[in-house]
């Protein structure tokens, strides 16, 4: 098994995939590294790769106009950064740094894609990872806006 | 004459407010505050890890606030956020004025029951000050065995960041998470429960304080990952009168929270956590 396969393979977001998915994910995959403060993504462009966090942490980055950025959600090590990739206008919707010296697993959305409509076994597997991945996303910031902590206990 | 002493010994009446003067503030936040309050005369029971006192703001009111520390000489640590009438009078309290303390009242978190196992402790916001003793009676005898979870709203809001530096110092693993923050921040951005949820390490106990919704979500990902939930325990705090089980103010259920509470076993009250306020 090569690096990258084998880095897959124990990626929490690919784990239990079968071996000739991971191999097909593989071959559209290469190791990125990102020293801390460069960006991964920017908001407004087109999402053609996603990232398998190594090492490292990334921001997520919200800006409004006149106001300082925001980091409202930071993805570590067996997570995911994206997925506009899959959905349609395949823009990324934030931006995204590196906070630390990053290392991933950059992955070609586009080719991804193709691979998903081609082969409905892996689009089955990619498709629920991501639906987890969103669902948790989706829980995690409806508590941050009901701003708990800005209560009394 | 009585000595002292002899005064500290004379049981008290638990509805009766003992006298305790401010002798140290300690600014947390903006909008918390540690009082260090010493017994002017007798000196209330020592508070077990969990348990709070009834504090007496004279001439406004009296609330329930848990004790985020003891020291040796009597001294009872209390940290308050000024949300209301009465925890905004004590927070506006300077030092030499005087407070009334009832208790220790309530349940205490069940440490010499969970020493041994792998055990995690889950605080959000306020809810670090009620763990702040169990944690430090935790670490003490086996750190490695201590995972801390903390949840603030940002970076500034953070409760004692030296007693978070300390028990990672002595080999606790302490993971912080933020609601927002700027990339200064060292630690996770995102709920507690997310960071719940990157703990690979399995847990055979844990000990959860904060906002309910907080603590809801954060025992469903600790039961995901394997927490019995017999040995899960939260901290209930709803408002209480006279914290000795005679007033009902604080019922849940059969349970009486100033007495069978505020710390409670999470298979006990799970069912009723699910009972929609109106
Ligand atoms: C066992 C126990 C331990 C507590 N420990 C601490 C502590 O260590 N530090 C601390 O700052 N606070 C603690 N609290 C909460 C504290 O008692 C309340 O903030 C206080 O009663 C508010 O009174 P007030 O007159 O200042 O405000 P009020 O004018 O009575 O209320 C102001 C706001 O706070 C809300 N509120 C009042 N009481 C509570 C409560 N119990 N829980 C949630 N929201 C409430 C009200 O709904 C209102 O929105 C504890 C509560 C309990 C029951
Ligand atoms: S506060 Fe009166 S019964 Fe609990």
């Amino acid at each position: 098994m090569s690096d990258l396969n084998q880095l897959l393979a124990q990626h929490a977001f690919f784990a239990g995939l079968e071996p000739h998915l991971i191999d097909r994910v593989a071959d559209m995959a290469t190791v990125a590294e990102f020293p801390a403060g460069t960006w991964i993504a920017r908001r407004g462009t087109e999402a053609g790769t996603f990232h398998a966090v190594i090492e490292g942490r990334a921001g997520i980055e919200l800006a409004s106009a006149g106001q300082p950025a925001l980091v409202v959600a930071t993805v570590h090590p067996g997570e995911i950064v994206g997925w506009s990739w899959y959905i349609e206008p395949h823009r990324w919707q934030f931006d995204v740094v590196a906070l630390d010296p990053l290392r991933t697993v950059a992955i070609d959305g586009g080719l991804l894609r193709v691979a998903c409509v081609d082969d409905h076994e892996l689009g089955y597997h990619i498709g629920r990872r991501l639906a987890r991945v969103v669902a948790s996303r989706l829980d995690a910031t409806r508590h941050q806006l009901m701003d708990v902590y800005g209560h009394a206990r | 004459m009585g000595t002292l002493a002899d005064l500290r010994s004379i049981p008290v009446d638990p509805l009766e407010p003992i006298p305790y003067r401010v002798v140290e503030l300690v600014q947390e936040t903006v909008d918390v505050i540690t009082v260090v309050a010493a017994p002017v005369g007798q000196a209330l029971p020592p508070a077990q890890p969990g348990q709070f006192m009834l504090v007496w703001a004279f001439g406004v009111g009296e609330i329930p606030i848990s004790v985020s520390r003891m020291a040796a000489d009597g001294r009872v640590m209390l940290t308050v956020r000024a949300v209301g009438q009465v925890s905004g009078a004590i927070v506006g309290l300077q030092v030499g004025e005087v407070v009334g303390l009832r208790g220790p009242f309530g349940t205490v978190w069940p440490v010499a029951e969970v020493l041994g196992a792998d055990v995690v402790v889950v605080a959000g916001g306020l809810g670090l000050a009620p763990l702040r003793m169990a944690i430090d009676a935790l670490v003490q005898p086996d750190p490695r065995r201590i995972t801390v979870v903390v949840g603030s709203r940002e970076p500034a809001q953070r409760l004692y960041p030296g007693d978070l530096t300390g028990w990672a110092e002595q080999g606790a693993s302490v993971h912080e998470t933020v609601d927002t923050a700027d990339r200064e921040w060292h630690g996770g951005v995102g709920t507690a429960t997310t960071m719940v949820e990157r703990l690979h390490h399995p847990h055979q106990a844990a000990f959860v304080c904060g906002p309910e919704l907080m603590m809801m979500s954060a025992v469903r990902a600790l039961a995901q990952q394997g927490v019995p939930t017999d040995r899960t325990w939260v901290s209930l705090e709803r408002n209480m009168h006279c914290g000795i089980g005679h007033c009902g103010r604080c019922q849940l259920g059969a349970l009486l929270l100033c007495r069978d509470g505020a710390v409670v076993r999470w298979d006990h009250v799970e069912e009723l956590m699910e009972v929609r306020g109106r």
